[in-house]
């Protein structure tokens, strides 16, 4: 009977020690696969947001373009991106703020460049741009290339920037490369971002 | 007896034990299962996103090509090429295909010009980084209701149709491998 006491304890001690180092092995596994998905999944639910807000600023200008050939008899939408005089050029954009389109906790940066060939007064006028947009000129064949706008905001607030290049006046295609940029920093602290592009192209006629 | 009782109890312990972990590791599998759907879905949404873009690039292109250089402006091939700007390549698929409606046909007169072009993004406008780029295929019908002259309608009502469909990946200079599809049409 005294054996038999004896071997009870030393096997429950066992069985127990078993028991956790079975349950903490086995456990382990799921609950780190787990814990990373959770992590991918808020970076791909981010990554879908971010590809919406794009989106919607390629819309927002898509909106600016066709709101001004609606309501305004100017219909040369290009040469307004132009246009220096900002109480004429309400529809460019970078006046209108892409953030009052965009609600919620977005920092939006607007520029609008010009792909010049060397005729920078054709893309900055006599006055430069109107406030809000960038005057410096594009280099030839490319687009901006700044996406954040300088900063990302590290409470997981998205940045939008949106850059329009334009070109000379004189080109022989009249088209703007139109860059959407969201850039957020992410649950695991690193920063990403993700760029839309499009083309616009001047098909309206003039009136 | 009593024995035997004992060793069945700590036999059960383990059972029990394994079942618990087994049932906590099938929970987690199916869990870590949805979320893996999750960032699959996230891709897809990253490559339909691409093939949005270019299907719209397309479209402001061949309206553009119609409306302002008037490309497809007749029922029969125009000189003029289909152009978009620097960053992106033009490739015509085969010839202006141009028919004629028999006048005794349900009371219509008139022919259809069907014009097809890929547009194919640069390297420039890839901005994943991939070898592949997105590209779209263009198809403008211009239909002459009415009466022909030749080959031009004039006293006909020109309808025009542009289908343009986006693709996310593409071959340089191939429209043909293609994934993910978005389709747009127009009308005027």
């Amino acid at each position: 009977m005294v054996l038999l006491r004896s071997s009870r304890k030393g096997f429950t001690l066992i069985e127990v020690l078993v028991a956790i180092a079975v349950i903490t092995t086995i456990s382990f596994a799921p609950f780190a696969i787990i814990a990373q998905r959770l992590i991918d999944n808020s970076l791909a639910e981010d990554r879908v947001r971010a590809h919406l807000m794009a989106q919607e600023v390629i819309e927002f200008v898509h909106f600016a373009r066709d709101q001004s050939i609606i309501d305004a008899d100017e219909k040369n939408w290009f040469a307004n991106l132009r246009n220096t005089n900002a109480s004429e050029n309400i529809y460019a954009p970078c006046v209108v703020s892409a953030e009052d389109f965009i609600k919620g906790s977005v920092s939006t940066y607007c520029s609008v460049q010009c792909r010049s060939t060397g005729v920078a007064s054709d893309c900055t006028g006599s006055n430069g741009f109107v406030s809000g947009i960038n005057s410096s000129a594009g280099t030839q064949g490319n687009a901006a290339t700044t996406c954040d706008g300088g900063s990302v905001k590290a409470d997981g607030a998205f940045t939008v920037t949106l850059n329009i290049v334009i070109p000379e006046a004189d080109a022989d295609v009249q088209y703007a490369l139109i860059d959407s940029c969201v850039s957020w920093q992410g649950a695991d602290d690193v920063v990403r971002s993700i760029t839309s592009r499009e083309t616009m192209f001047e098909w309206v006629l003039k009136t | 007896m009593a024995m035997w009782n004992q060793t069945k109890s700590r036999g059960s312990v383990l059972v029990v034990t394994i079942l618990i972990t087994s049932v906590l590791f099938g929970i987690g599998t199916a869990f870590a299962s949805i979320l893996e759907k999750e960032v699959a879905r996230q891709v897809y949404e990253d490559r339909s996103q691409k093939a949005v873009n270019i299907a719209n690039t397309a479209l402001e292109c061949a309206l553009y090509n119609d409306f302002r250089r008037h490309t497809f402006n007749t029922l029969v091939e125009s000189d003029d090429t289909v152009i978009c700007g620097d960053f992106y390549q033009v490739r015509e698929i085969g010839n202006w295909s141009v028919s004629y409606y028999p006048s005794t046909d349900n009371g219509t007169v008139g022919g259809t010009g069907t014009y097809e072009f890929a547009v194919i993004a640069s390297q420039n406008v890839n901005l994943s980084g991939v070898s592949n780029v997105p590209c779209a295929h263009i198809i403008v019908q211009r239909r002459c209701i009415g009466s022909t002259t030749g080959t031009s309608c004039d006293s006909g009502v020109i309808n025009t149709s542009t289908e343009v469909r986006g693709y996310d990946s593409c071959s340089s200079g191939n429209e043909d491998q293609r994934d993910i599809v978005r389709r747009f049409k127009v009308h005027h």
